[in-house]
């Protein structure tokens, strides 16, 4: 019953933040200086298109009329059209959304194949050198523009050595995963810090806990106790940071696309942002907040199934 | 929460500069944060001094030109001295970033604040709008309302205002619930005085220590932040030196003249360094005195 109300509520509270986010992209339009529909039509719009797209939108009707407007539009699908591209702006993200979405899998794949074992590292030795080493990396990490990184990787391996293209996403499968990569690594160079930070608190808060001791004294290996027992635990907590901080990380990818030139959302965004094609900007950014919105709510709700002291509020 | 007692105990100035002393000794991180931070700050406003070169002049016959004596790291696209413009850059990102950092701090305070200690329908709302802020990642809304207003620095202080004002609303609301709780607070009420002068006179001076620390990182978020617009193309305009201009400046001849880039990446990651290491010293700090 507990649980039943737990997942209601916190859908209730997702939907609620849905259609904030939805009015304030909505707002977005209302605080460029100047005409909304010649702002949406570009500059070289001619006065009929204005008139018309005035009509159509109802940009000379009340805010509310509008946003309500808004909303239609938004729910069924139709995220206006790209003066740019002279096509839908969904059937663009719907194109961008597979590769940003690869490239943030992987990011994190990478990201969590290093910080885990750099976090045991330093949490088994805390308080000595290999622990001071990995707290000062990431301070060095998040002080890096998430775009720079890229830069480095860009001179060091693939302007040098070739191994990897320099930038696009290719045709075939092999080549995505190859462009992919050093994206990749960026995008987990900027995830990092955060994840091995919280890693390492929270392993150095479980290796002193009575059930860690215990199972030691049960005789259990080092190897199975720090894995099976700690690892699993802290585990937790770290993938709520980073469902937490995940609008952090994900900005990161935007501009790292854009190092890259990989055809992700970040790219359309930017690429919008360049050519003043308004609709593909409000769009791209809406998707980006659904997006945050939908990996709370299903970090939330996995972790209200393997901790069920969530849902007790505890 | 102990250190309205520490203020009582606070020693009078004369002897004041020996304990600072003692305590830089005694928290390293603070100590070399602060050293590294004065030698960069003394290192952009002595720019003049130090580079003789004129970040703005143009010399269009020695363009792109390699490290050399009277340009140590060489000139950019447009025959400027690379150096030079990296120091002058350091003024424009560390005093924007500072800047930028007072105006969400004082406007996420006082929400914090609002929401904390008055409870019921205020926080229902500030934390509603909190959420919806939150939902969008930090470069999208900010690159957004950029774009929306246009580029150029007073965008760059609307939006991070209008996006980095939750981090220390969320902090000093947290604050705030523990300090409601504990006895001056209960014992002020108790003594009639009213809210706003239990808000500000009372709990204030004694929530305001985490955002403090909390700001330190935050400067070197909204630094990244400016040098990601410049990268941009939508940040401080040109020819003002800015390490994001710089690098996207830089990006066209990475092949040739990777220094172009990494030189203001690195002074972005060191100067990011020793905000850091103040901010966590700071923290050390305050853990030692609770």
């Amino acid at each position: 019953m507990k649980r039943r109300r737990y997942i209601a509520g916190r859908l209730g509270q997702a939907c609620l933040v849905l259609v904030g986010v939805t009015v304030l992209t909505f707002l977005l339009i209302h605080i460029v200086p100047g005409d909304p529909a010649r702002t949406i039509l570009g500059v070289h719009a001619t006065t009929r298109a204005v008139r018309e797209l005035d009509q159509q939108f109802g940009l000379n009707r009340s805010l509310p009329v509008q946003l309500w407007g808004y909303f239609g539009r938004v729910l069924q699908g139709n995220l206006g059209t790209s003066y740019y591209y002279h096509s839908s702006a969904g059937s663009l993200i719907l194109n961008a959304l597979p590769v940003t979405i690869w490239l943030i899998t992987l990011g994190m794949l990478i990201a969590t194949v290093v910080a885990v074992p750099l976090a045991i590292w330093a949490a088994t030795r805390a308080g000595r050198i290999p622990d001071h080493v990995v707290r000062v990396v990431p301070m060095v990490g998040l002080g890096m523009p998430p775009f720079w990184i890229g830069f480095v990787l860009l001179i060091l391996l693939s302007l040098d050595l070739k191994i990897f293209p320099s930038g696009g996403y290719g045709s075939t499968f092999g080549q995505h995963v190859q462009s992919l990569i050093l994206p990749a690594i960026t995008v987990a160079a900027g995830t990092m810090p955060l994840l091995v930070r919280s890693l390492r608190a929270s392993l150095i808060e479980i290796l002193d806990s009575d059930y860690i001791r215990a199972a030691a004294a049960k005789g259990l290996s080092r190897r199975r106790v720090l894995g099976r027992h700690a690892l699993r635990n802290a585990m937790l907590p770290t993938v709520s940071v980073l469902a937490v901080n995940a609008g952090f990380w994900v900005g990161g990818t935007v501009v790292i696309e854009q190092v890259f030139n990989l055809p992700g959302l970040g790219n359309l965004m930017l690429t919008g942002v360049l050519n003043r094609d308004f609709q593909v900007v409000q769009s791209v950014a809406l998707v980006y907040g659904v997006m945050i919105v939908i990996v709370n709510l299903a970090a939330d709700l996995l972790y209200s199934y393997i901790d069920p002291r969530v849902v007790l509020g505890e | 929460m102990s250190s309205t007692i520490e203020t009582v105990a606070e020693p009078s100035a004369g002897k004041l500069l020996p304990r600072v002393g003692r305590q830089l000794v005694r928290n390293p991180q603070l100590s070399v944060g602060l050293g590294l931070l004065t030698a960069l700050v003394l290192l952009f406003l002595l720019a003049p001094v130090i580079s003789g070169e004129n970040p703005n002049y143009q010399n269009l016959l020695q363009t792109l030109a390699g490290p050399s004596g009277s340009h140590p790291l060489g000139t950019d696209s447009l025959g400027r001295d690379a150096f030079s413009r990296l120091l002058y850059a350091g003024r424009i990102d560390l005093g924007i970033g500072i800047a930028a950092v007072l105006a969400p701090f004082i406007l996420g305070t006082t929400l914090g604040l609002l929401a904390g200690y008055l409870g019921g329908w205020v926080d229902a709302v500030i934390m509603r709008v909190l959420e919806i802020v939150v939902a969008f990642p930090f470069y999208v809304l900010v690159i957004a309302i950029v774009f929306a207003l246009g580029s150029g620095v007073r965008s760059i202080f609307i939006a991070i205002t209008a996006v980095a004002w939750v981090s220390y609303a969320r902090i000093v609301r947290g604050e705030v619930l523990v300090a409601r709780r504990v006895g001056y607070v209960q014992a002020a009420k108790a003594a009639g005085l009213s809210t706003p002068r239990i808000l500000f006179r009372h709990l204030t001076p004694n929530v305001l220590t985490q955002a403090l620390v909390y700001a330190m990182s935050d400067i070197v978020m909204t630094i990244l932040a400016i040098v990601t617009l410049g990268f941009l193309g939508l940040g401080v305009q040109p020819p003002t030196a800015e390490w994001g201009s710089m690098m996207q400046d830089g990006y066209q001849y990475i092949s040739i003249h990777p220094w172009l880039v990494t030189a203001p990446g690195i002074a972005v990651v060191v100067t990011g360094v020793a905000l850091s290491l103040i901010g966590d010293g700071l923290a050390t700090e305050l853990g030692r005195r609770q």
